[in-house]
């Protein structure tokens, strides 16, 4: 009993820090992507004193900036956390706990991997193995803007008020969007009358064969126009956009939790990436119509590490196409993102789920 | 009656729901108000959690919490009055508005009460295992007998939907 639970907690703790160590290094590659696309440098100067000095590898490494993470993190510790004067003590330095609570929380039902143990069966890789899986991401995703309405309200101020209710505006109305384009992948995997399931182990069990993102492209799009709306990300960063409200609902923290903020903005990201990879990118299948145990390699340890592999790559490579659409596309205005949400992806998620419900019944009773 | 691990669990989960929600009553500001009214939510949440129920636990929370909480939020931030709050001290009809609210509050819990002894859910054998809720039963019991309801309902939401879309839609006449 205790023994599991430790096992349990050890597990816990190396997906966070796993997913934390992310979050460090997607900054650090936001700032050497944005400076690459901007013609600049980017970070090169941070070392550390024993491994900067080893020859080659040392100046290598220190170039492409691998030590910044480590002073970024230092400096949100022990800079002053200043605690303004205006501010409703307690609700404001709730928010930024609850802003990184969501997003550790959903990690815990991602599956990032699977391996086929001795006796020829087929374990996911995965903290919570939860039959219900997108039900709780999408149900524990939705207390994030709570964060934000928070963080905005009580720091007492206009533009993180503003921030706040421009952020909560937007996340409710692409919430919608996404859990309508999600709908025809569990309709796919699931036949009537069966033993019915909401598990991301099974969607990806599904695209064994032909991804998701192959038979419902339009769900796909839909669904990554989403993640970036209810990440907050550039396009749809309006809740804090910096030439506009300073910087949104944080702008009055600073310090520490400021860092949590901002930790959660990436965690969400890359949880995001994850889910999206998930339902519509194969999850751990190398290519289309191919899987490891295709090939032979989905055995025992070296199949749980390739797996991992391949949905770490794949998750990675979403997490640039995010930062390089930051860096591209200009911001939208405001009365762009509502219009974007309500009258475009809305009645063509409603469509597309439409037209799916339709494909369905006469695939089912044919 | 011995207490376990769950008991316990259960007592904090409803001491948290009950506690939200007299908050809800007794907290002057609206935007606190709103904001324990969804801790409130949490907590029975978690009560269906408690219970078991993963689906309906979740489901709460995601409608409950993340969508009507936060629009209720949402309103109270963008009509808020800085001079709204304290008004209510006092007045000419203090005692009588307090029975009144007491009034309602017992007639209200009266009804549940009476509805939840009157089911005779109370003195049901608990299951030595506990119950797995499926989806796809929760489904078809939706389906197979409550399908008028379900329909009314599913129409009121379309139209609702539909008038908030038409809403959107008509405020801007063409620029140019």
């Amino acid at each position: 009993m205790a023994v599991d639970l430790l096992i349990v907690v050890g597990k816990a703790l190396a997906v966070v820090v796993v997913l934390m160590g992310l979050c460090a290094y997607t900054v650090l590659a936001e700032r050497k992507v944005s400076s690459w696309i901007q013609n600049r440098v980017g970070p090169n100067r941070t070392t550390l004193p024993v491994i900067g000095a080893i020859p080659v590898l040392g100046p290598m490494l220190t170039r492409l900036g691998l030590f910044q993470p480590m002073a970024d993190g230092l400096k949100f510790l022990f800079k002053e956390d200043i605690l303004p004067g205006h501010v409703n003590k307690v609700y404001y330095m709730l928010a930024p706990v609850i802003a990184l609570v969501p997003a550790l929380l959903t990690v815990s039902v991602v599956p990032f991997g699977q391996y086929v143990d001795a006796d020829g069966v087929t374990r996911p890789l995965i903290l919570a193995n939860l039959d219900i899986g997108i039900l709780f991401i999408f149900a524990i995703s939705s207390l994030g803007v709570y964060a934000i309405i928070l963080a905005g309200w009580a720091a007492n101020s206009k533009y993180p008020f503003l921030g706040g209710v421009r952020a909560s505006a937007q996340m409710i109305s692409y919430e919608l969007a996404m859990g309508l384009s999600v709908l025809p992948v569990f309709l796919w995997i699931n036949t009537p009358g069966a033993p019915a399931t909401l598990s991301l182990v099974a969607v990806v069990d599904a695209q064994a064969g032909a991804w998701f993102v192959l038979l419902m492209p339009l769900s796909a799009l839909i669904f990554l126009i989403s993640i970036f709306a209810e990440t907050n990300r550039a396009p749809f960063d309006m809740p804090e956009s910096e030439s506009e409200l300073v910087g949104g609902f944080h702008t009055e923290y600073s310090s520490f939790k400021f860092g949590l903020f901002f930790v959660a903005e990436y965690a969400h990201m890359i949880v995001g990436s994850a889910i999206l990879v998930l339902l519509f990118f194969g999850g751990w299948h190398p290519l289309p119509w191919l899987t490891l145990a295709d090939l032979g390699l989905a055995g025992g340890v070296l199949g749980g590490v390739l797996s991992t592999l391949v949905f770490l790559a794949k998750t990675l490579l979403v997490v640039f196409f995010f930062i390089w659409v930051r860096w591209t596309v200009p911001r939208f205005r405001y009365d762009q993102v509502m219009r974007i949400g309500w009258r475009m992806l809305l009645p063509l998620a409603i469509a597309n789920l439409i037209a799916y419900v339709l494909f369905l019944a006469w695939w089912v009773t044919r | 009656m011995n207490l376990t691990a769950s008991g316990l669990l259960f007592f904090a989960f409803a001491v948290l729901t009950l506690g939200a929600g007299t908050a809800v009553a007794l907290v002057r500001e609206p935007v606190r108000a709103a904001l324990v009214g969804a801790l409130c939510f949490v907590g029975v949440g978690l009560l269906y959690l408690w219970l078991g129920a993963e689906f309906l636990g979740f489901i709460q929370w995601l409608v409950y919490v993340g969508a009507v909480a936060v629009l209720i939020v949402f309103v109270i931030l963008l009509t808020r009055r800085e001079d709204a709050g304290g008004e209510t001290e006092g007045g000419r009809f203090a005692g009588l508005r307090v029975l009144g609210g007491l009034g309602v509050a017992l007639a209200l819990f009266g009804a549940l009460a009476a509805a939840v002894l009157g089911s005779g859910s109370l003195y049901r054998e608990v299951p030595e295992e506990p119950m797995v809720l499926e989806i796809a039963a929760l489904g078809r019991e939706l389906v197979a007998g409550a399908v008028p309801p379900l329909i009314l309902v599913g129409v009121v939401l379309t139209v609702a939907l539909v008038g908030g879309v038409t809403l959107a839609l008509v405020e801007r006449k063409p620029d140019a």
